[in-house]
């Protein structure tokens, strides 16, 4: 069965729309990324232009976190507070972001900085984050603990000079939801350094924004999701509207198709993710992130079969 | 003298003017195109299109789907640092079809003359000589562009030069015609216009003109009207209808998945 979309102006088939929704719905579910590195490169692949398929994908999202942020509400993992600040961070990094794309521009080198950019933070985020919940399993077992809890802010954390600097910043704040103490400022700064990042890469920033929370703000995996999914449903909300007001580009069956897919995939990856470890999670999530990385360089490497392509996407 | 001269271009000019058109009457090639209308509803995946007609037995045939040439603007790959591939900048060609399809009796090259492939933009040839592309250092580069564009709308399905499929049936000194072709869901929807061309001794010696229209209808039309039209309340209603389905799909989930 086929549907003809009314702006991507292209025919596509129905189980394979659903199917791509529910699989990055999924990992959505799962991990608390919108997966817009995923999906948009794959519409691309069946056909749906660049532009249309970043614009349709960013409204998809936003019904996909919804999904996601509720269930994930109701078990108790969205840190609110956590995710206003962050919100804030992140909007004015989007707009810093968006100059500095323009400054690039016009300097003529803005694909070949995008593309570096996007494959240099994929690649450590992927490698570091597989070793370091690799290293937490391996303890995990030679400790042989008792105690099954998903719970990783039990793990002891040693008083480093990196956390003694960031207890020393000013707006020191407690987040009840995450058990973090955090400074305020810092929380907003790494908001806006993820917002900045994602302008240029053209991403909602989940993948980057769950490790600088795992990492950075010390919250526990779980409460990471659910917080992360929060702040990508209110981006991607901005970003669909501007899309659809500014550039006409977002294909509403498109994303309601994708939807069909993708509202069920966030909660059975939700339901699946309570059964999972954090570092589980982690270790699952950093293997996706460096196959996307490989694809990316292979793709800078090998020749590709069309030199021309139209405009807009990543 | 002048006079005389003058006279002799006049009398010359309207010998050549009645000659084209004894030719023109006397040669006559018809066409009909059924359907000439295509709706694009939410579920159209392609059309099929018949383009029937005749003319004489000699004659070979061309028929040729195409769309209004404007300019077209393309991201190009290149290497950068003699190693990455990536988008190094952007490629505009001018005047370019969307959509440029083909079907001949033959092979275009040897049925028509260059000058005539130009004037009537049949075969791909014709690409190299009459589309200018910028920004192109030469010849050389500006003839792997447009192989490169061909290749590109090609895989597009919207491109294509194909010979044999017409078949043809001679009764005395009339030829008929009948083309069947699978008209790609991917080419817009806008009006074609369709050309049929009577072709000897490497020129046209006649064409017909039709019109294909490919209309969105229904709820897709509606659809795409307020994306442009009223875009601020399109863009709103597509969100909450997001927001909405991600919540019932929440509420579905939990009555019928059982366990917490």
């Amino acid at each position: 069965m086929y549907f003809y979309l009314p702006i991507a102006l292209t025919s596509i088939s129905l189980p394979l729309i659903v199917g791509l929704g529910l699989l990055v719905g999924l990992l959505s579910g799962l991990f608390g990324v919108g997966g817009g590195f995923l999906m948009t490169p794959l519409l691309i692949m069946i056909g749906i232009p660049p532009t249309v398929a970043a614009a349709s994908d960013s409204l998809q999202i936003v019904g996909a976190s919804t999904s996601g942020t509720f269930a994930h509400w109701k078990l108790g993992n969205v840190d609110v507070k956590m995710g206003i600040f962050l919100l804030i961070g992140g909007f004015a990094g989007g707009l810093a972001g968006v100059q500095l794309i323009k400054v690039l521009r016009m300097m003529g080198n803005a694909d070949f900085v995008i593309k570096i950019t996007y494959v240099l933070m994929l690649g450590i985020v992927g490698t570091y984050m597989f070793f370091e919940s690799l290293n937490s399993l391996k303890k995990a077992k030679q400790a042989n603990d008792t105690s099954q809890t998903k719970d990783t802010t039990s793990r002891p954390r040693k008083e480093s000079g990196f956390v003694k600097f960031l207890k020393s910043l000013p707006l020191q704040t407690r987040f009840e939801k995450s058990g973090v103490t955090q400074s305020a400022l810092l929380v907003i700064i790494l908001g806006a350094f993820v917002g900045i990042l994602a302008a240029i890469m053209g991403v909602g920033g989940g993948f980057l924004m769950v490790p600088v929370m795992v990492y950075l703000l010390r919250m526990p995996m779980h409460v990471v999701v659910g917080t992360s999914l929060f702040q990508i449903l209110f981006t991607c909300i901005e970003v669909s509207f501007l899309q659809a007001y500014v550039n006409h580009t977002v294909d509403f069956i498109l994303a309601v198709l994708l939807l069909a897919g993708s509202t069920f995939g966030a909660q059975i990856g939700t339901k699946l993710g309570k059964k999972l470890h954090g570092d589980q999670l982690k270790i699952i999530l950093a293997m996706i992130v460096l196959v996307v990385t490989v694809k990316i360089m292979l793709d800078l490497l090998l020749e590709p079969s069309l030199l021309l392509s139209l405009k807009g996407g990543h | 003298m002048k006079t005389f001269r003058t006279s002799l271009l006049s009398t010359l000019t309207a010998a050549c003017f009645l000659v084209m058109f004894s030719v023109q009457t006397v040669h006559s090639i018809t066409s009909e195109i059924s359907p000439s209308r295509i709706a694009v509803d939410s579920l159209y995946h392609g059309s099929s299109v018949v383009v029937s007609g005749e003319t004489d037995a000699e004659d070979e045939i061309i028929i040729k789907f195409s769309s209004p040439k404007k300019e077209i603007l393309l991201r190009k790959k290149g290497k950068r640092s003699g190693l990455l591939w990536m988008n190094v900048g952007e490629l505009e060609l001018n005047p370019v079809p969307d959509v440029y399809l083909v079907y001949a009796t033959g092979d275009i090259n040897s049925m028509l003359n260059e000058d005539q492939q130009d004037r009537f933009m049949l075969g791909y040839d014709t690409f190299r000589r009459v589309v200018e592309v910028t920004p192109v250092s030469g010849e050389t580069e500006k003839e792997k562009w447009i192989r490169e564009f061909l290749h590109f709308k090609e895989k597009n399905k919207v491109y294509g030069i194909v010979s044999g499929q017409i078949e043809t049936q001679t009764e005395g000194s009339r030829k008929t015609f009948n083309l069947s072709i699978n008209w790609p869901y991917q080419a817009p929807p806008q009006d074609y216009t369709v050309g049929t061309y009577a072709v000897r001794d490497g020129i046209v010696l006649d064409y017909k003109e039709t019109t294909l229209s490919v209309e969105k209808v229904g709820a897709l039309k509606y659809i795409s009207d307020k994306a442009y039209n009223s875009s601020a309340a399109y863009g709103i209603i597509s969100i909450l209808i997001a927001i909405a389905s991600g919540f019932i799909v929440s509420i579905i989930f939990k009555g019928g998945g059982g366990g917490h």
